[in-house]
């Protein structure tokens, strides 16, 4: 009797124990949905996030835009990369002192690639240069609705030519002023 | 003694490494004598030459038999006639008519058409295959002065002009059933995705939010588009609603997402991401999640197209310095080249899951993935890029 008792109170136990562990299990399982939002692959959250874009409206236009003015401070990029060399950053705080000069103005940067990746990449890589610009721009005070963005890919290279040296004149964001 | 051995390890040495040397093989290899043998007839009827030549590209092109000069010499035969709009077509084996059928090209763009269905249907019964003869291609091409949508048959006939923006067009793709292209334009003079109606030659933009708007795929089922947008301040993969909005965010990275593409049975979507370095191939469900890596064959690749068994991803692969197709078998993880010849990139998959259409330097090339070889499309036109094909 004691023997089955025992055998009783161990299953009772073990099962609520295996019940018990189960639960966790399932619990650990689900995932919660990730449909436009949550932690992504990296586990980064929104530490980074310099905003949405502002939304366009008929002036925001990149054809119409003057180039001209800030063209001393077109930024460059080494291949295949949307990272902002030390050695550009002047050129951004320039821009930025624009800017600070110009508070009711609004820029657009557009960016563009060299000829060397593939077209569907390359439009990608100058819109994130042209962002890459725009967030160091609002880590410098810049008014975020003010900055809008635009690329061009490899579809608008500034030298024609297909050599290192029109390559790196390729890399680019310009400012362009909106009117 | 010791130089004996010395002389051995040498030997063996040299063996390894020339075994470990691969260079690019054929995903499978095809005994060139073992492929069945077929004679086509001259087709009888009106314009006979040129839908004789039509029906004997299709048969050569797909990559499935020895086209023979003499009738005696062939396995199969193949006879028809084209008279008022009506092909009349039989495949025989010896004396055996395997099968025979009309086909009314009045209901067809064209008398080749006919042709094209009927080299399919040899092609199926014979190699138990789909055919892809009645292919069509939609590219880009800017041989009017300014990159617009184009659409041809797979052979490279009947090229026509679908859109006159006059600014820069990209990336089109057909919907599953064939009858829309959605691709992406700067007409707005921002990237916009725009969808194409072929029945009413309408057309519908679908996606003008703030920033870049591009590289659309509609979903298998027709219901959604997935996309590149970079409205919330990054770019990232999106679906929407395939007649605008409800935009979901599928990614959430700081690197560069672009090229989304669907899996057949749209459960999950390939795309190019950077957030590692260089850009590289991802999968992620359809409804968003973990990102996989797929290994491809290059640190470098972009342009992902899913085969329609579901079973590879092709994608462009820079590779010293140029792009060449590469091949992943999703299973097994091995990945392959395709091409040697660069810079050959955007690959699409055809229905047979074995030949792709891709491009190479402003022309279009039809790729059988398992000999390896390219055939030029004819298209007669200039600086031809990013193919896609119907049906899929």
């Amino acid at each position: 009797m004691k023997k089955q008792q025992t055998l009783l109170w161990m299953l009772k136990k073990s099962s609520a124990f295996i019940c018990l562990a189960l639960i966790l299990l399932i619990a650990g399982c689900t995932t919660t949905e990730k449909v436009g939002g949550g932690k992504g692959a990296n586990g980064y959250e929104d530490l980074y996030d310099s905003g949405a874009l502002p939304e366009r409206d008929e002036r925001v236009n990149p054809e119409g835009a003057d180039y001209r003015t800030l063209a001393a401070h077109t930024i460059y990029f080494g291949t295949d990369s949307f990272t902002i060399d030390s050695s550009e950053r002047s050129k951004v705080e320039k821009i930025a002192d624009w800017m600070r000069s110009n508070p009711e103005d609004r820029i657009i940067i557009a960016g563009h690639c060299d000829s060397r990746g593939t077209t569907q990449y390359n439009l990608a890589l100058g819109e994130r240069r042209a962002l890459a610009i725009r967030e160091y721009l609002i880590g410098l005070g810049a008014r975020k609705k003010n900055i809008f963005t635009v690329s061009y890919g490899e579809e608008r290279p500034a030298v024609l030519s297909e050599n290192e040296s029109a390559w790196t004149k390729n890399r680019r964001a310009q400012a362009g002023i909106l009117k | 003694m010791n130089r004996f051995f010395i002389f051995i390890g040498l030997f063996v040495c040299f063996f390894v490494s020339i075994s470990l040397h691969a260079a690019p093989k054929p995903v499978i290899v095809i005994e060139e004598n073992r492929l069945p043998s077929i004679y086509v007839e001259n087709i009888s009827g009106s314009d006979r030459a040129r839908l004789t030549d039509v029906l004997k590209r299709d048969l050569s092109a797909s990559g499935s038999f020895r086209m023979m000069d003499a009738a005696k010499d062939a396995e199969y035969r193949v006879e028809a006639s084209f008279q008022k709009n009506r092909l009349d077509g039989s495949l025989l084996k010896g004396s055996e008519a395997i099968f025979s059928e009309v086909i009314d090209s009045n209901d067809m763009s064209s008398s080749q058409a006919a042709v094209h269905q009927f080299a399919d249907h040899i092609i199926e019964k014979i190699t138990g295959r789909p055919g892809i003869s009645s292919s069509e291609i939609t590219f880009i091409s800017s041989g009017s002065g300014s990159k617009e949508v184009y659409i041809a048959d797979i052979d490279g006939a009947n090229a026509r002009q679908l859109s006159s923006d006059k600014v820069i067009s990209l990336g089109p793709k057909f919907s599953s059933d064939g009858k829309k292209i959605a691709y992406t334009s700067y007409k707005s003079n921002f990237p916009d995705v725009w969808v194409m109606d072929l029945t009413n030659k309408k057309r519908k933009r679908v996606a003008f939010y703030p920033g870049i708007n591009c590289q659309p795929a509609f979903s298998p089922d027709g219901e959604k588009i997935a996309l590149t947008l970079s409205k919330d301040g990054n770019t990232e993969l999106y679906t929407i609603d395939a007649n605008g909005g409800n935009p979901q965010r599928l990614t959430r990275t700081r690197g560069t997402e672009a090229s989304p593409c669907w899996s057949p049975d749209g459960t999950e979507i390939a795309y190019v991401s950077d957030e590692r370095g260089s850009p590289q191939i991802y999968t992620i469900s359809s409804k968003g999640g973990e990102p996989t890596r797929i290994k491809t064959a290059s640190p470098y690749a972009t342009d992902p197209s899913w085969s329609p068994d579901g079973k590879r991803v092709a994608y462009s692969a820079r590779v010293a310095g140029r792009f060449q197709i590469g091949v992943t078998d999703l299973a097994t993880g091995e990945a392959t080249l395709l091409t040697n010849q660069g810079d050959s990139e955007t690959p699409s998959w055809t229905r047979n899951s074995r030949h792709l259409v891709y491009a190479r330097n402003g022309d279009l090339y039809l790729l059988d993935s398992f000999t390896q070889k390219s055939l030029k499309i004819p298209l007669n036109l200039t600086s031809c890029s990013e193919p896609h094909i119907h049906p899929y």
